[in-house]
């Protein structure tokens, strides 16, 4: 016998053996099948959310998407944060000291992961605490590579 | 024990005339597959689950502070839900991993799996500081487990007599080896494939393609270089080198994908091309993960997942059996021991043996919770205990055997294993130092003060972040009755022993230290040292930093800190008054 009928003769054992549990019939099963394919479906689109976010221009992160070891998740970052004030009736910009302002957690997190959402809330919640007219995100970097990444600016107008 | 008369026919394999490749895709999800497999990956990543959340995660809690700013990952979990704080974080992390080793070891029913599915996915959903796509995959993995047959150990591992009763294979000499069809089984595999293949996917960038964000790890420098240089020998240069191996990640991550669209078809087929691929497979998914690791990739348990994930859906299913007899026997010895096997209507009933052992069981639950000493780790063992003495009453009003031994010892094993694995772990020392940092940052120095005794008591000889912040809290704290020179320069000495006195940061709290307690020559001669190790590159807040506190040392005055920032007034490190 050669090697592929012995390797056949060995396998056709599963069909011998025991079976503890039954796939589903009928309905059940129908249910099972459209299930499975809505499953598949589902992480098969999910994913292109960031590469149809990018190509229309929409503000999209990473989240969801197996982005593992993405070279935008490796990008060189730097974060400066700024508020435009009110000073003896004028309107003033100046730099907030940024990693002081959130936790560590954050601080890491918004360098780490782009999250525009994330950016939002930051910039949102600065303006709730203090009486700033408008406080302004700016985000610059290099690639791997030593490129410059687009600069990322977000201006939130606190109140007029 | 229940089977089916039926065997294990396999109808992907017989040929289709009229129902087209969609039926027999479809077909294939329903096909058996060695019982084994789903069997070993369900125990696998449970208790990898629970122990993942109580070594690596219980200790990154403290970043869950609802005084600051907090985002999670679906909005209506922020309307819904309160603002994560480190005690919910830790009481749900305490209560997932009870479940996933109940489950694990007392194999416990699909709603039970769902619910875990729930608190797991809220564990990380709660807040986006938890952004690791891992987790993410796990809910997914859990997911399908939740649709996995119910395989009990009973079942796949039967006694010797059991075995031979149920089957005529047994009494031939043949081993037991049942199959069983499980579509969720089939399911996890394409979407592990789907996985990889969105993976490669990424990967397809120029800047990846050019090698330049592999260069950009340390370890993976590290590691390739003697490959490197032998490729070097043969006259590829770097940039080629590098590039190589960028795009074979790529073609490793496709073949992946393809291994475990293929993966339930190896057992099931008798081609051994399959067989041959995907044990090839196997030993890629293998190199790959342990190549990440050995990278030094900061990625928690993702690549032991992977791995295990790997061995257990390529490897021969022959290998896996033994391994699965080892565990089948622990948890049939453990149901012999608490004298569940198949009760009878009588025993069925709810004994006052029970009902102590029930209370027993909840008292070491609640006892764990406490020696844990960490913020929520009491309140969930109390709701596992209360959520014991319900199942206990229940069982009384309904005389059925709603919790049974295995229930019980599955818990205080799992609240043994909780109190190792944060003995074992460093999480309290992680927890308590962090949070005392955060408090100093925040300028609440009363709350620090107390924070900073729970951390001494907890700070792990080899914690250099733990030594480091103890020593910056007791030399720069405002309140003097907090601060403590001798303590600071002990606490800043071991972190710069830990570093090899080659740490910026470490040397300028030892400065601070020295300073705070008076001896200013000491203190200078650390902050040059400090300096000479930032020489050569670029200037940054730290030399500033260093040259501030140069200056106040040479005028005799300590640091004192206070609040980094505090929102409507500009304030920052500033000296003491002389």
């Amino acid at each position: 016998m050669s090697s592929r009928k012995k390797s056949r003769t060995k396998h056709a054992g599963l069909a011998e053996r025991p079976l503890i549990a039954a796939p589903p019939e009928g309905s059940v099963r129908r249910r099972t099948e459209w299930f499975i394919l809505l499953f598949l479906i589902v992480h098969l689109l999910i994913p292109l959310r960031w590469y149809v976010g990018r190509s229309v221009g929409a503000e999209v992160d990473e989240r969801f998407c197996w982005r593992m070891f993405s070279a935008v998740s490796m990008q060189r970052c730097q974060i400066s944060l700024w508020e435009t004030v009110e000073s003896e009736g004028q309107l003033r910009e100046r730099p907030l000291p940024f990693p002081t302002i959130v936790s560590p957690a954050w601080n890491e997190h918004l360098i780490k992961y782009h999250q525009p959402a994330v950016v939002e809330k930051l910039l949102r919640e600065h303006c709730r605490k203090t009486s700033a007219r408008k406080v302004l995100y700016h985000r610059v970097g290099t690639w791997s590579d030593g490129s410059p990444v687009e600069v990322y600016q977000r201006t939130v107008q606190c109140r007029e | 024990m229940k089977f089916t008369s039926e065997r294990c026919s396999v109808v992907s394999n017989q040929p289709i005339t009229s129902t087209g490749l969609a039926e027999r895709i479809g077909s294939g999800f329903f096909d058996p597959v060695p019982a084994i497999r789903p069997y070993l990956v369900e125990k696998g990543v449970l208790v990898l689950v629970a122990l993942d959340l109580w070594l690596l995660r219980l200790g990154s809690a403290s970043r869950y502070e609802p005084e600051e700013m907090s985002i999670a990952h679906f909005s209506w979990l922020d309307a819904w839900f309160p603002v994560p704080s480190a005690a919910l974080y830790i009481g749900v992390c305490v209560l997932v991993g009870f479940l996933a080793w109940a489950i694990a070891v007392a194999e416990l029913g699909r709603w039970w799996k769902g619910l875990l599915v729930l608190l797991y996915t809220y564990c990380w959903a709660m807040s986006r500081l938890d952004s690791y796509q891992h987790h993410y995959l796990l809910s997914w993995v859990l997911l399908c487990i939740v649709f996995f047959p119910p395989l009990r150990s009973a079942d796949l591992f039967p006694s010797r007599a059991e075995g031979a009763r149920l089957s005529k294979r047994k009494a031939s000499g043949q081993p037991w080896r049942p199959c069983v069809s499980a579509w969720a089984w089939v399911l996890l595999g394409w979407f592990v494939a789907i996985v990889y293949f969105w993976t490669s996917v990424t990967k397809l960038e120029p800047v990846w393609l050019s090698g330049a964000c592999l260069q950009q790890l340390s370890g993976a420098v590290s590691l390739m270089v003697p490959i490197q240089e032998a490729f070097a020998v043969l006259g590829m240069d770097k940039k080629t080198f590098w590039q190589l191996v960028a795009s074979g990640t790529i073609v490793v991550e496709l073949l992946l994908a393809a291994g475990y669209l293929l993966a339930p078809w190896q057992d099931r087929s008798g081609k051994r091309s399959v067989r041959w691929f995907c044990w090839a497979c196997g030993l890629l998914a293998v190199g790959l993960h342990l190549g990440f690791e050995l990278a030094g990739l900061k990625i928690g348990w993702f690549s032991f997942y992977m791995i295990g994930l790997a061995c257990i859906s390529f490897c021969p299913e022959g290998w896996l059996w033994p391994l699965g007899k080892v565990i089948g026997a622990a948890i049939n010895q453990l149901d012999q021991c608490c004298g569940r096997g198949e009760p009878s209507a009588e025993q069925a009933k709810v004994s006052p043996p029970w009902i102590v052992a029930a209370c027993l069981a909840g008292g070491i639950l609640i006892a764990a919770g406490w020696w844990v000493d960490l913020p929520g780790a009491l309140p969930a063992c109390l709701i596992a205990a209360v959520a014991l003495l319900v199942g206990l009453a229940v069982g009384i009003r309904e005389r059925q055997d709603i919790l049974n031994g295995r229930v019980l010892a599955a818990l205080v094993l799992a609240a043994l294993v909780l109190v190792l694995s944060v003995f074992s772990s460093g999480a309290r020392s992680q927890f308590y130092t962090y949070r005392l940092a955060q408090l100093q940052r925040r300028g609440e120095f009363t709350a620090a003060g107390q924070v900073a005794s729970l951390a001494e008591a907890y700070v792990e000889e080899d914690d250099l972040y733990g030594h480091f912040n103890l020593a910056r809290f007791y030399a720069v704290c405002p309140t003097e009755s907090l601060r403590d020179p001798a303590k600071a320069v002990a606490y800043a000495t071991r972190a710069c022993e830990l570093c090899d006195y080659r740490n910026v940061s470490a040397l300028d709290v030892l400065a601070c230290a020295f300073a705070s307690k008076g001896d200013f020559h000491q203190a200078l001669q650390y902050l040059r040292q400090a300096k000479l190790l930032l020489r050569g590159k670029p200037s940054s807040g730290l030399l500033a930093d260093l040259e501030n506190h140069q200056q106040l040392f040479s005028q005799g005055r300590p640091l004192v800190q206070m609040p980094a920032y505090r929102y409507g007034a500009d304030s920052t490190d500033s000296p003491a008054q002389p």
